[in-house]
């Protein structure tokens, strides 16, 4: 680990994570720090435990043994709502509220959880929609939407809740190609903003250019976790290097 | 008040022919009320100018308004002028119903039958009702035998609305034998147990023949549930 | 018959006396039987175990025994009662039923990613069934609701079978006055058509505007 990040804040501290579905081990034995306005690359072959991983840092996996720090805090089943509310997630498959237009989808979490001023926060709704190109979109349904719009929608809806920490779950696996760079361009505007993301994404470019570290998951363990230009140029890891020259050059 | 056997065993030759009874009419129904929904249903599929406009305003109509006012409109009106019994009525009531929402379930299955389909028939040289009986239908009635077989254990429940044109099926000998016995719950209970064997029965045939129509969804399913 | 027969039957029994009866009878059943529908719908999507079993054989019994039976049950074992709240009770129970499986059906068909999403914004489990998940359920089960409640709109004339003043019953008990049971007859078919009709076209209209303006194309 750095000197330089030694000196910040620990946001999310996963420690000897570890997850069964059945007898298959899909997390085995993780540990991770994730610091302050880090952007902290998840990548590797499909069911390298990319995804649980992620999705259990706010909860919506359950684990199996160690523990998951949230600000120092052991996050548990009372306060893993509390907690929420400071985590943002991002899906693949945007879920957006399908019955509810772009506002509605907005507003609700920030009004009805945190019993926020509704006119203030349509106000910052339509600052985050015009920051992401899309303010004209505020009384569509998401159906009415391109796939690249939705996703945008549901960062906002994440940014609503003033998040302390995002995390996304391949969010450019399920669009077009020609959609992939408008959200990736939302997320170094994130990025460039400070705040501190986890990404799993196959996007290696585009993980090379925003993240300040990277991880190699694969047969359920971390394999690699170095900063982003040892990750792409020095790598010592022979599983590394195959998925790296596969991924590359395709 | 409670459920005593004595009153079962007692009232059983009733219960018994009620059900023999109930069954009978049920099976009529469900062979003619087949046929006649398969008829229709490739009538109001291939819209012929008059006929289809026909036979589906005959189809919405009896979708569209009650098993039991339709049994007296036949019962006691029609028979005034026609004379037929009491069970032929009935039978014609249930057939023209309940074919009515099997014919609309076949004219489904009849839509989504790919359209290439009928072209090679036409191209081989098929006519039109060559290429209904022989290709259309039986591909349509594999698709929608589930659902059709359905139709028939809504049948045997429908039998029950000929206790008010005079037919001793189960449900009116439920009803008299409570007049004599004064004990709903073992009358309507053994009924309503006599309605369920035979709608577990239906279900259960449906099942083994979707299993056996096709055996890899079976499969397929049983794997869902299971995980 | 003359005219004013004919209008006595038409406007001033089966309009005036019977329609009421029997709109109150589809109103007060349709309100419970709703009730049941998305209460024990939401339920059983939830598939507590042993609750779920008994709704199943809930489920299966009213779609196994037929209403009269049921009907003439109460009718017979319960010594309050009108027969209006009776064939209330019976209509409900049984429709209620089909409308919870039916709920049932939409709820599974609901992307669980939406609750993912909705639990990752923090939002309460009561606000994300009646803000999010009911919503949806709703409006993709709106054509099979409304197939049931053309079931429970016709299923209502049973009501007349035990008494009930309805539009059928009314219609009834013209004939000794009357002996026209054809013509009378055929005025209820045309009542309960134009209310079932109505109800038909109403789906298919919601399944057009509202339904393909929210969920868009792929829901109707």
């Amino acid at each position: 680990m750095s000197e330089m990040s030694e000196k910040k804040e620990i946001v999310v501290s996963l420690q000897h994570v570890t997850k069964q579905f059945g007898s298959l081990t899909v997390l085995d034995d993780m540990s991770l720090d994730v610091y302050e306005h880090e952007v902290v690359v998840l990548c590797g072959p499909s069911g390298g435990g990319k995804s649980t991983l992620l999705r259990t840092i706010n909860g919506l996996e359950k684990i199996g043994s160690g523990k998951i720090l949230y600000r120092g805090t052991e996050v548990n089943h009372r306060n893993i709502k509390e907690i929420r509310k400071h985590i943002g997630m991002v899906f693949q498959q945007f879920n957006l509220f399908n019955n509810l237009t772009v506002r509605d989808n907005l507003l609700i979490a920030p009004v009805k959880t945190q019993k926020k001023k509704k006119d203030e926060m349509l106000k910052k709704a339509v600052e985050y929609l015009e920051i992401f190109g899309i303010a004209d979109k505020l009384d569509s349904y998401p159906h009415q939407l391109s796939g690249g719009q939705k996703q945008r929608v549901a960062i906002v809806r994440s940014l609503m809740m003033e998040p302390d920490l995002m995390l996304f779950d391949e969010p450019t696996s399920a669009l077009d190609p020609e959609m992939i760079k408008e959200v990736l361009d939302a997320i170094r505007r994130l990025s460039s903003m400070g705040m501190t993301m986890v990404i799993v994404t196959h996007e290696m470019g585009f993980a090379r250019e925003v993240a300040s570290r990277v991880c190699f998951l694969e047969g359920a363990k971390i394999r690699v976790n170095t900063d982003t230009k040892t990750f792409f140029e020095d790598t010592e890891d022979e599983r590394l290097k195959q998925f790296l020259s596969v991924i590359l050059h395709h | 008040m409670s459920f005593n056997w004595n009153i079962v065993v007692k009232y059983w030759p009733r219960f018994w022919s009620g059900t023999l009874l109930t069954l009978k009419y049920a099976a009529i129904a469900i062979v003619i009320a087949t046929v006649w929904g398969v008829l229709m249903g490739a009538v109001s599929y291939r819209k012929p100018r008059i006929l289809g406009t026909i036979v589906r305003a005959y189809i919405c109509f009896f979708r569209e308004t009650p098993l039991l006012v339709q049994i007296y409109f036949l019962f006691y009106g029609v028979s005034r002028y026609v004379s037929v019994s009491a069970g032929v009525m009935g039978i014609v009531a249930l057939v023209l119903n309940d074919g009515a929402f099997i014919a609309e379930i076949i004219r489904g299955g009849l839509q989504s039958i790919e359209i290439g389909q009928s072209e090679a028939a036409y191209a081989l040289g098929f006519n039109k009702f060559q290429t209904m009986i022989y290709f259309l239908i039986p591909q349509a009635w594999k698709k929608v035998l589930d659902s059709v077989i359905n139709m028939f254990s809504i049948i045997i429940k429908d039998t029950s609305m000929l206790m008010w044109i005079t037919i001793c099926e189960l449900t009116y000998q439920c009803n008299q034998i409570n007049n004599y016995s004064f004990n709903p719950i073992t009358s309507y209970l053994v009924g309503g147990a006599i309605y369920l064997i035979l709608f577990f029965a239906v279900q259960g045939a449906r099942k083994l023949l979707s299993m056996k129509n096709n055996p890899k969804r079976a499969i397929e399913k049983r794997g869902e549930s299971a995980a | 018959m003359t005219f004013e027969d004919r209008y006595n039957i038409v406007v001033k029994t089966i309009l005036v006396q019977g329609l009421p009866m029997t709109l109150k009878l589809i109103f007060a059943s349709l309100f419970f039987a709703m009730l049941i529908g998305v209460v024990l719908g939401t339920v059983r999507s939830l598939k507590i175990p042993v609750v779920d079993q008994i709704l199943g054989a809930y489920a299966l019994i009213c779609r196994g025994v037929p209403t009269i039976i049921i009907l003439l049950f109460f009718y017979a074992y319960l010594t309050k009662g009108t027969q209006f709240w009776i064939s209330v009770l019976s209509i409900s129970l049984v429709e209620g039923a089909y409308m919870m499986e039916v709920v049932k059906g939409g709820f599974l068909s609901v992307d669980k990613g939406q609750w993912e999403a909705a639990k990752s914004l923090s939002l309460p489990l009561m606000h994300t069934i009646t803000r999010i998940i009911l919503p949806q359920v709703l409006l993709v089960t709106i054509p099979a609701l409304m197939g049931q409640i053309v079931m429970l709109v016709k299923g209502t004339s049973v009501a007349a079978t035990i008494g009930c003043m309805d539009t059928l019953r009314r219609a009834q008990l013209l004939l000794p006055k009357y002996s026209y049971p054809m013509e009378i007859y055929a005025y209820v078919l045309v009542i309960f058509f134009i209310m079932c009709h109505f109800l038909t076209w109403l789906g298919k209209k919601l399944e057009r505007t509202v339904v393909k303006r929210i969920m868009g194309e792929r829901n109707v």
